[in-house]
């Protein structure tokens, strides 16, 4: 490899680990502005504050990263993240509620910053195994919020501790957080990689806002090798959705390129169908998608719509629409599933459970 | 004395104006909008503009697509400021043209035209951003409650003009008049509904998802052109893709004058040309190009999820 193309992939890693703190920074929005509500996201803020300038480079940016973390987000963006995070949300308490029991496991893939994994925990306790799995220096820093952090170091079943070096991973009982980057994923023999996956528990498997950044075989890759591995769950995506000569698209590109940012397979498919087609040919069944605008009509309705109505004067309606039409959410399932969700998409394939 | 070539030419260059003369020319615009009714009156033949929203470099382009003032006779539907990057250049051009060509050039109000809604939708940041303090926000606010709520071109047969829409409370274009305008936009009631309403499918008036004004329909529409013998409401406040859009039988039609909006939506923009004998002459224009040095580096907002 050239060293020149050493230097432009090292730098697209960069921009796409710095991708979280943009998700991060929505649902801080979101919370503030009572969208959602997230006791942990307070603790993520102060742990970067604390441990972000101990990361090498980050020693005198780290304040005004953190101050640009913390600014508020349009409307637009506030419903947008509120519904992103919502429906995800509500899939993974179905999946959950399916277990009716049982114990089961949660993969979140370049899970970032996200805080999801604190609430099931503290809701389903020793039923559940939650593995978060991103870059090291992301896994370092939210490793060393939660065990700087009493509350979350309780929560995932660790002693809290202040350490002069960051740590590298954290791994408890029922909560696993690890350090890998998922594009070498098919060089690894997979039982020896996670020693800590249960590959016969079910399973749900979050990619939100990650795959996306992927090539597209990399993410046939990625699929592959959990598919293969685990004996049944679901597979649940929510990522950025081209659509072929539109305007929107063309624009959303090009100014996320601007930013550095690629998103390798935001045109592959040209709608949900193929997107199903697809899905079905990486062996999963039960393929449920929609997009973000059909979700938010359909999932919110009654008090909680009038309570959203309330929160902010909303000028942006044709507008959410659009940006959130550009958005999947897909549910798959595989291996021998029990699961029949109420949810209501937009497309979807037959359930089978005979496989 | 101010000098209104002068500054109509920094602007379109997005070059510094001081503050005393920005607060010149709100003054002088204030003493004009003082004088027009509530509806005021326009004379075809008319070019018809929607919103704008502090695209300067794209506002520079209708003028090119549409003639320039005062050639061509404007009137804009308002939402001159917000989202854009240059919400006060935007402004102070088409102020400074309507002080200096007071009959060429009408501007009414959009729900845009606030303080609220200016605190969280860009033009107040802007304002702090290039000033250092509120003052320029303020002068612009209190031309902003000077704004007239609507207008009429053409006698009998003619056409109303407003930024957003109908209100269940509003009948008459002349119960318009009575109206008491110069306030900060409520969030109920006549004047609310009329910048904050939208056109839709429903019977009669439904709910608003924006959380201001109402949804109003075909039927609401028919009345409200016969009772006050008009042939069309134009209005703007809505995105449309193809830059227009006529609905009702052509008894409405959605004008939007902000290209590619907020740099983001992919979208056309048109303005309306209305003749002399009242007929409808559309014309689109696209984004201006913009190069890297068209847009600030410092980006206000996270514009997509990641
Ligand atoms: C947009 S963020 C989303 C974070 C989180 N899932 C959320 O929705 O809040 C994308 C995350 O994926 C991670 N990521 C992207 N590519 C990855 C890869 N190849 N291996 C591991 N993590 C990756 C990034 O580091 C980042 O934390
Ligand atoms: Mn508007």
């Amino acid at each position: 490899m050239s060293p020149y193309r050493y230097r432009m992939d090292e730098r697209h890693d960069k921009v796409i680990r710095s991708t979280d703190f943009d998700a991060l920074s929505c649902r801080i929005s979101a919370v503030l502005r009572q969208y959602l509500l997230d006791p942990y996201i307070q603790h993520i803020v102060q742990g970067l504050r604390t441990n972000l300038p101990r990361l090498p480079g980050h020693k005198f940016s780290a304040n005004r990263t953190v101050k640009a973390i913390t600014l508020p987000k349009l409307p637009i963006i506030n419903r947008g993240t509120y519904i992103r995070t919502t429906a995800i949300d509500t899939i993974v308490e179905s999946f959950a509620k399916n277990a009716s029991g049982d114990a089961f496991q949660i993969i979140s893939l370049g899970a970032g910053s996200d805080t999801r994994s604190f609430k099931i925990l503290l809701e389903y306790g020793k039923k559940v195994v939650y593995h978060e799995f991103d870059f090291g220096e992301t896994v370092l820093l939210k490793a060393a919020t939660i065990k700087g952090t009493p509350e979350l170091a309780s929560l995932v079943g660790c002693a809290p501790s202040t350490e002069d070096t960051l740590p590298t991973e954290l791994h408890t009982d029922n909560y696993h957080l690890s350090a890998l980057d998922l594009r070498t994923i098919k060089n690894v023999n997979f039982a020896e990689a996670f020693p800590y996956i249960d590959l016969t528990l079910p399973t749900l498997i979050l990619s939100e806002c990650v795959l996306c950044y992927m090539k597209p075989e990399q993410v046939d890759e990625v699929l592959a090798a959990f598919l293969k591995s685990l004996r049944c769950g679901a597979v649940l995506i929510y990522e950025p959705m081209g659509t072929p000569d539109d305007g929107f698209s063309r624009v959303m590109a090009d100014n996320l390129s601007q930013r550095g940012i690629k998103l390798p397979t935001f045109f592959r498919f040209p709608d949900l169908w193929t997107r199903l087609a697809y899905l079905e040919l990486m062996g999963l069944h039960s393929v449920q998608l929609s997009n973000m605008a059909y979700v938010f009509r359909h999932w919110v309705a009654g008090p909680e719509l009038v309570r959203l109505n309330r929160l902010e004067l909303l000028d942006e309606v044709e507008e959410i629409d659009l940006l959130n039409e550009h958005y999947v959410l897909a549910l798959a399932q595989f291996g021998e599933t029990s699961w029949q969700n109420e949810l209501q998409f937009q497309v979807f394939s037959q359930p089978n459970t005979a496989v | 004395m101010l000098d209104l070539d002068k500054i109509i030419q920094d602007v379109k260059e997005c070059r510094h104006v001081a503050e005393q003369d920005v607060l010149e020319l709100c003054l002088k615009a204030t003493e004009l909008l003082l004088d027009e009714a509530n509806v005021q009156f326009v004379d075809t033949p008319v070019t018809v503009c929607g919103d704008i929203h502090g695209q300067l470099h794209d506002l520079l382009t209708l003028f090119k697509t549409g003639g320039e003032c005062p050639d061509t006779r404007y009137l804009f539907l308002g939402d001159f400021v917000d989202r854009g990057f240059y919400s006060l250049e935007s402004f102070l051009l088409l102020l400074c043209l309507k002080v200096r060509y007071p009959d060429r050039m009408t501007l009414i109000r959009g729900n845009h035209e606030s303080r609220q809604i200016t605190q969280v939708y860009g033009f107040y940041d802007e304002c702090v951003r290039k000033y250092g303090s509120a003052n320029v926000w303020r002068y612009c606010c209190e031309v902003f409650d000077y704004l007239s709520l609507g207008a009429l071109i053409g006698g009998a047969g003619g056409v109303f003009c407003i930024h957003g829409g109908l209100s269940p409370d509003i009948d008459a274009i002349n119960q318009i008049r009575l109206l008491d305008r110069k306030q900060e936009v409520p969030h109920e009631g006549a004047m609310c509904d009329l910048l904050w309403s939208d056109p839709e499918d429903v019977p009669g008036w439904a709910i608003s998802p924006r959380g201001a004004g109402f949804l109003f329909g075909g039927n609401e529409v028919a009345k409200f052109l016969e009772r006050n013998d008009i042939s069309l409401i134009a209005r703007a406040h809505q995105l449309v893709m193809e830059g227009y859009k006529e609905m009702f039988d052509e008894g409405l039609v959605t004008v939007w004058s902000a290209p590619n909006y907020c740099y983001r939506c992919g979208n056309v923009a048109a303005i309306l040309t209305i003749g002399e004998d009242l007929s409808r002459e559309y014309k689109i224009f696209e984004a201006a190009i913009q190069d890297a040095t068209s847009i600030p580096s410092k980006k206000p907002v996270t514009d997509y999820f990641l």
